[in-house]
């Protein structure tokens, strides 16, 4: 493409751009070319639009004309001049002379021609005057009609940002058409889901109003879509305690969930339907979080009535099974401890070396008896958490006294280091000695001969951080997301210490998390592993129950 | 020579009982087994020289710890002797109860040597 082409593509594009070609008549056109006619005295004149292969008159006064053959127009020599034309005599000019504007049709003899101008500054084509008869123009005439022109230009301005605005609202529209149809295709999607899902929605509004609910919550409450839409949640959908008592508005998951902006989950509270049955129900409740301001909520609820009974069950089970089984296991312990005593007579070292084996297989099995059971208490969730004030040191005393043959048999050394003035604090001395225990038989036996386990017990901000340190086998990194699983034991001790039911770890993070602490641990393979628990200085939430540990 | 101990033992269990009765017997304790709370409580009303001390299993299959407790209480002499209950089980709640209705000890099965217990009875009998 050559220069001039080059030229001619941008002005066809401003061209286009101004939305003007082969359109009606407009006023604000006219009404330059009709002041064009009566300033000039002449009888034609006309603003032209000069297109690829055509000539548009937008305006012209004095002919009929709306169009006309680019080739050989006056006003395409304006174009191709890109200034003024002025032509006093066309049958005299020899350029003109055999121009079919000038042999018939109009037969154009004078004719004064100057550039417009789209706003890119392209020449897109001219203002005009024309004459049948030949006439002189004088300079003076030449620099007005340019005047004159400016006007048309300020004219085309307007049309040009008429346009780019029609442009950008059609595409507004286009997107807002689109962004409709997929919020219509979205909302159609989250419809079926909802109305498919199998737990209870409810969305609520920041002051606690319904805004929508799917089918599962009528089937639940038994309300209907329409008596709930627009009623604050707390007063419609009533929540029970399970001492059939109504949960205060101020205790709702869904209400603190908007307060604290986190998600809480409970499966502690009831719905009591309007036919009066109650069923124990699992609640979701989600802020709904924008810019960091809660703009409502969506509550989840499920009917687990199922789920809670099958939990009763096993509990019971393991209860029952666990119970059962201390009967044949108390008959092998004093059976083996009468023969061992001799008395039911003499043994042979043999014999006494057997039986010792068949008693300690048995003691084995009471422990793993023993937590199961509590196991089964805690999960059940039916233990005591019974707070008192607790002198830590004490408590540790104890267990170190029970640990110490322990320990003097593997010549482990033992550190110890407690806080000075380290304050009573209000914990379940049952449980947290249960902790403490675990972790302490758990450094000694995983430990060789002759290491060393460090105890620290110290302060840190609202908490007291109990610290047991081993230089013993460590836990494999590959098996450190696994240690507090159920039945996990690592596989480098496995073989050193056959004994172990991989149920201590488990109990011991579930009884310090229900004592409302945190518990954690750093492992080297072959260097040593560290276990921290921490409890908070304001103690343990008091817990009504059924059982304690160990009973 | 010091007076023979005498231990009512109350386990419904055979193997337990036997197993019980030989340790008491050879500590030197003189055993009276029941199989059954009625059939202790029916050797209770036929004797006059009461057993010093009961050693009792909570579940047994005719009644549980407890209705044993309150029949012993009905009769005066009765009360005096001393009970330990030797159970599989030991709610907080339940051991309360016992307690309060005159058990002197209670001691969870798998958790004792036969010889412990025996010192406990040991103990409560000579405390009384």
């Amino acid at each position: 493409m050559d220069a001039a082409q080059e030229k001619e593509e941008k002005r066809l594009i401003a061209l286009q751009s101004l939305n003007l070609l082969n359109t009606p008549k407009e006023e604000r056109f006219e009404v330059i070319t009709r002041l064009a006619t009566k300033i000039f005295a002449v009888p034609v004149a006309g603003i032209s639009l000069v297109d690829s292969q055509k000539v548009w008159f937008k305006s012209i006064q004095g002919l009929m004309y709306s169009q006309e053959e680019r080739a050989a127009s006056f006003s395409d020599a304006v174009i191709i001049k890109e200034g003024a034309v002025i032509v006093e005599d066309a049958s005299q000019n020899e350029e003109f002379k055999n121009n079919a504007n000038v042999t018939e049709g109009p037969k154009i003899r004078f004719f004064a021609g100057v550039p417009v101008r789209a706003p890119d500054g392209s020449i897109v084509g001219s203002l005009f005057l024309a004459d049948r008869l030949p006439r002189k123009f004088s300079d003076l005439e030449a620099s007005t009609l340019k005047d004159v022109s400016t006007w048309v230009e300020v004219e085309l301005l307007r049309s040009s940002i008429t346009y780019q605005i029609s442009l950008e609202q059609k595409k507004i529209q286009e997107e807002l058409i689109s962004k409709n149809r997929e919020l219509a295709e979205e909302k159609a999607m989250d419809d079926a889901m909802l109305a498919n899902i199998g737990d209870g929605v409810v969305g609520i509004n920041d002051k606690g109003e319904i805004i929508f609910t799917n089918q599962q919550v009528e089937y639940l409450t038994g309300l209907r879509q329409d008596e709930l839409i627009g009623k604050p949640i707390w007063y419609s959908i009533k929540m029970f305690d399970k001492e059939d008592r109504e949960v205060n508005v101020n205790e709702r998951p869904i209400r603190n969930a908007l307060f604290l902006k986190k998600k809480i989950v409970s499966n502690d509270y009831f719905f009591v339907r309007l036919d009066g049955r109650k069923f124990p129900v699992s609640i979701t409740a989600t802020p709904v979080i924008v810019f960091d301001r809660v703009i409502g909520g969506v509550d989840v609820f499920r009917d687990i009535t199922k789920e809670k009974e099958i939990d009763r069950m096993k509990t019971e089970f393991i209860s029952l099974a666990s119970h059962q089984l201390r009967t044949p296991l108390s008959a092998m312990k004093w059976f083996c401890e009468i023969l061992l005593d001799r008395d039911a007579g003499e043994l042979t070292k043999e014999q006494e070396e057997l039986l010792t084996n068949v008693y300690q297989s048995n003691e084995r099995m009471i422990q793993l008896v023993n937590t199961l059971l509590n196991i089964s208490r805690i999960e059940s969730g039916r233990i005591i958490i019974d707070p008192k004030p607790t002198d830590l040191r004490k408590l540790l005393d104890d267990v170190i006294l029970e640990v110490k043959p322990r320990l003097e048999k593997k010549k482990l050394h033992l550190v110890i280091s407690i806080h000075e003035k380290l304050p009573l604090v209000n914990v379940d001395p049952r449980l947290i000695r249960h902790v403490y225990m675990n972790l302490l038989t758990n450094a000694v036996k995983y430990t060789p001969d002759e290491g060393e386990v460090v105890i620290i017990i110290s302060r840190m901000g609202e908490e007291i951080i109990s610290q047991i340190s081993d230089n013993g086998y460590g836990i494999p990194k590959r098996q450190q997301e696994q240690v507090f699983k159920k039945f996990f034991r690592a596989e480098n001790v496995i073989k050193i210490e056959t004994e172990g039911t991989g149920l201590g770890l488990y109990l011991t993070k579930a009884i310090v998390e229900s004592s409302g602490g945190r518990i954690w641990f750093e492992s080297d393979e072959g260097k040593g592993t560290t276990f921290w628990f921490a409890i908070p200085l304001s103690g343990s939430v008091q817990k009504e129950g059924e059982v304690t540990i160990d009973v | 020579m010091e007076k023979t101990i005498k231990v009512m033992v109350i386990e419904d269990e055979e193997l337990l009982l036997q197993a019980i009765s030989k340790k008491l017997t050879s500590k030197g304790f003189e055993p009276i087994t029941c199989t059954s709370a009625k059939q202790a409580l029916d050797y209770l009303a036929n004797i006059t020289e009461y057993p010093d001390v009961i050693w009792l299993d909570y579940y047994l299959e005719d009644m549980n710890g407890l209705e044993f407790m309150r029949e012993l209480r009905k009769k005066e002499a009765w009360t005096k002797i001393p009970v330990v209950v030797v159970s599989n089980s030991a709610s907080d709640e339940k051991k309360a109860s016992m307690l309060e209705l005159g058990v002197k000890e209670y001691i969870l099965k798998a958790q004792y040597r036969l010889e412990d217990i025996i010192q406990i009875l040991r103990e409560v009998v000579e405390k009384k």
